[in-house]
């Protein structure tokens, strides 16, 4: 039954576990700031619900709350934003010595060529453990190489090359999706 | 019972005039409001239904209700009248016009025949927008993307360009009168600094109309020139740079987001204090959050285009700035809930929508983290993630906090009060439907469902399915306030003129309002949100 209703994408390349890591500290950080606030709430709710002999108290506010409750979201903000950019930074650059693969996108097809000179239409057979880098352009309009299982996506852009490089870590057979829409 | 029917013959804006002509011709903020309302009401059904044939479609991996085109056009049409003749206006031309001049004192804005120009202006536009939906739609997403926008969609492009640019001229126009109103015709008294903040966060919303709209206006143009003139700009086969479309495009529409979410802030602002019976907390951190939004909220528009092509250090850039524009949201949501501390609460409808605003818009602020963090954005981005962060934050967050504001505000318009425990549970269908059919789609996401796909594999079926009946929950959610409202314009109980015993200037003329707004100009001696001043009447207080 759990073969209709997955909750995690395989992870299949270098990047995915990278990816992975930092989605799992968000989530976490999601759960803790949701909950924290959700319960907040719930307990002034409850707790000062309109009733008899109840008087609202005023406060005006507090510059020191404020600037606590700016202060350390900053700071949280600014770690997530670091630790996002390291890899992106590793996703942008390929290592030297990639295998390098040629794609021409078109409406509605990948065209994709080995540097030893073998095409491929829509798929891409490519060795476990080694470093590919993907040279990219489109005939036509904008579509986006994406491939969930690697955690990688680029958008192919007609009239320049954009490039994209991964390393699979695991045998299999994955989705290649065109993430930009394309038309019919 | 004796003197509410007496004050019903009162005159005032509705019974002062009657007949088609007085409505169409009127230059009186409240009846332009009611214009205004009446059709963004329309176009937010016709935008709905949309929405939910997308979502039938999607209720199995492969396509069997309509053929990929039709899909096509369902999303872009749906997102096209959502975003422009429904969310946009929603607030500002419905609320905002009728709340600006009453909050401030003032007779009406500043330029009443330059705002039933802008109604004009709206209804021309989403005219052609219907016209364009009827004689076979447009299918380049909202986003209307070069090249394929100019040179391979055979859709009517140009038709649904120049109807979104007519269109922001209403805002453009919206927004100056706001801009103008708000600085030259307060009461005396009612300076800045006793804003309502539903008046701040307008003010705030009504520089982004001002400067973002126009490029907004420039781009389409240029998108029909391409595609008219045979024009290089875009097109890389022509000259052109299809980046170029998507910088210019964002510019305006990564802010448009915030003309969406701010004035539902400024409504939660409004809600909040008079229902739990206090100051607001930190009035000017919450104010000049609103202002901080619009102003960073400007500079954050490329990190929908991470992976677009754009360069590694441009990325870095606008990472950075968009961490920096999520801090003064997350001090409103502080200070809303800090505002609840030893308050005293009441579960009127219109404080359920202000709870499940501050929820859902938390829930699409978090997750807005996600997309901002470079390495997820690059996995998550096009994908079901994005669909519902940006519903979170514009139909959880804006919505909400529309409808919250029409209940509160309701016995105002209308002089009437909606039923109570209807508008209580259409609320929570509203909240439970909503989550049903947009969380899923977080994990769709994450599993790299892309978005704006009619197929899908077959693993992605079951969360297909929790969204679609959720949208359906939905859909009944909306429909009810739009019964009851109408119900009660008949048959609800006549409404005081302040029902909720609030502080604003609008709770201070009777409802509905008088045609010049005020019997005479008030004197403004007090700071916005006094509730410690205001005594409740005993039947409320007396509430268990």
């Amino acid at each position: 039954m759990f073969d209709n209703f997955p909750l995690w994408p395989v992870r299949a390349s270098t990047t995915a576990g990278s990816v992975d890591a930092l989605y799992i500290f968000l989530v976490a950080l999601s759960l803790f700031m949701s909950v924290g606030i959700f319960t907040m709430i719930c307990i002034f709710a409850l707790r000062y619900r309109r009733r008899k002999g109840l008087e609202a108290e005023q406060i005006e506010g507090s510059t020191l709350l404020e600037l606590t409750w700016s202060a350390i979201p900053l700071v949280i903000f600014l770690f997530i934003f670091a630790w996002g950019a390291v890899i992106y930074f590793k996703e942008r650059t390929a290592p030297r010595g990639a295998t390098q693969i040629y794609v021409v996108a078109k409406q509605w097809m990948w065209k994709l060529q080995h540097e030893e000179g073998q095409r491929e239409i829509n798929e891409l057979h490519v060795p476990v453990g080694r470093d590919v880098e993907m040279i990219m352009t489109s005939q036509d309009v904008i579509h986006s190489f994406y491939v969930p299982a690697f955690r990688i996506k680029q958008d192919v852009l007609p009239g320049r090359y954009t490039t994209l490089w991964f390393r699979p870590t695991r045998s299999g057979t994955y989705q290649l999706f065109c993430a930009e829409y394309c038309g019919t | 019972m004796a003197t509410a029917a007496f004050s019903h013959e009162r005159e005032h804006y509705l019974n002062k005039e009657y007949g088609i002509r007085s409505w169409l011709l009127t230059t009186d903020h409240k009846r332009i409001a009611l214009l205004y309302l009446v059709s963004i009401t329309f176009f937010f059904f016709i935008g709905g239904f949309l929405a939910l044939l997308i979502r039938l479609e999607l209720l199995t991996p492969a396509g069997d209700l309509v053929q990929a085109d039709t899909y096509n056009k369902l999303f872009t049409m749906h997102g096209q009248i959502m975003i422009f003749f429904f969310l946009i206006p929603s607030i500002p031309a419905v609320l905002g016009n009728f709340l600006v001049p009453l909050m401030i004192g003032a007779k009406d804005l500043a330029f009443p025949r330059i705002n039933l120009l802008s109604w004009y202006l709206y209804m021309c536009g989403g005219i052609l927008m219907l016209h364009t939906l009827l004689t076979g739609g447009v299918d380049t997403g909202w986003t209307f993307y070069t090249p394929f926008s100019t040179a391979f969609s055979d859709t009517k492009v140009i038709e649904a360009g120049v109807a979104i640019f007519i269109n922001g001229f209403s805002s453009i126009l919206t927004g100056l009168n706001f801009v103008v109103t708000i600085h030259r015709m307060r009461a005396p008294g009612m300076t800045f600094s006793r804003l309502p903040l539903f008046l701040w966060s307008h003010y705030a919303t009504s520089i982004i109309f001002l400067l973002g709209t126009p490029v907004l206006a420039i781009t389409l143009l240029l998108v029909v020139f391409e595609r008219a003139f045979n024009l290089g700009i875009f097109d890389p086969n022509r000259g052109g740079d299809p980046l170029l479309f998507q910088h210019l495009f964002w510019f305006y529409s990564h802010p448009a987001v915030y003309i969406m979410i701010l004035p539902s802030m400024g409504v939660v602002s409004e809600i909040v204090p008079c229902f739990s019976r206090k100051r607001i907390f930190g009035y000017s951190f919450v104010a000049m959050a609103s202002i901080g939004i619009a102003v960073i909220g400007f500079l954050v528009w490329a990190h929908h285009m991470f992976v677009a092509g754009m360069s590694l250090y441009a990325a870095l850039i606008f990472s950075f700035l968009s961490y920096l524009v999520a801090v003064p949201s997350a001090i409103k949501v502080f200070n809303w809930t800090a505002t609840m501390y030893k308050g005293s609460i009441s579960f009127s409808t219109p404080m359920l929508y202000a709870f499940g605003f501050i929820g859902l818009f938390t829930m699409g602020g978090l997750t807005g983290l996600f997309l901002a963090a470079l390495g997820v954005d690059v996995h998550v981005t096009d994908t079901y993630f994005v669909i519902a962060h940006f519903h979170y934050i514009m139909v959880g967050g804006a919505v909400m906090g529309y409808l919250g504001g029409m209940h509160f505000w309701w016995p105002k318009i209308s002089g009437r009060m909606y039923p109570e425990g209807w508008g209580r549970l259409a609320a929570l269908i509203v909240f439970i439907g909503f989550n049903l059919t947009f969380f899923p789609q977080f994990i769709l996401g994450y599993l790299g469902m892309p978005r704006r796909y009619w197929q899908y594999p077959p693993e992605f079926q079951v969360l297909n399915v929790l969204s679609t009946a959720g949208s359906t929950i939905l859909a009944v959610g909306y429909l009810l306030p739009m019964v009851y409202f109408l119900w009660s314009m008949r048959y609800g109980k006549i409404a005081d003129d302040n029902p909720w015993n609030a502080t604003g200037l609008e709770w201070r003329t009777a409802s509905p309002p008088p045609t010049y707004n005020f019997e005479e100009t008030p004197l403004v001696t007090w700071e916005a949100y006094e509730y410690d001043k205001m005594t409740l009447p005993a039947e409320v207080t007396l509430e268990r």
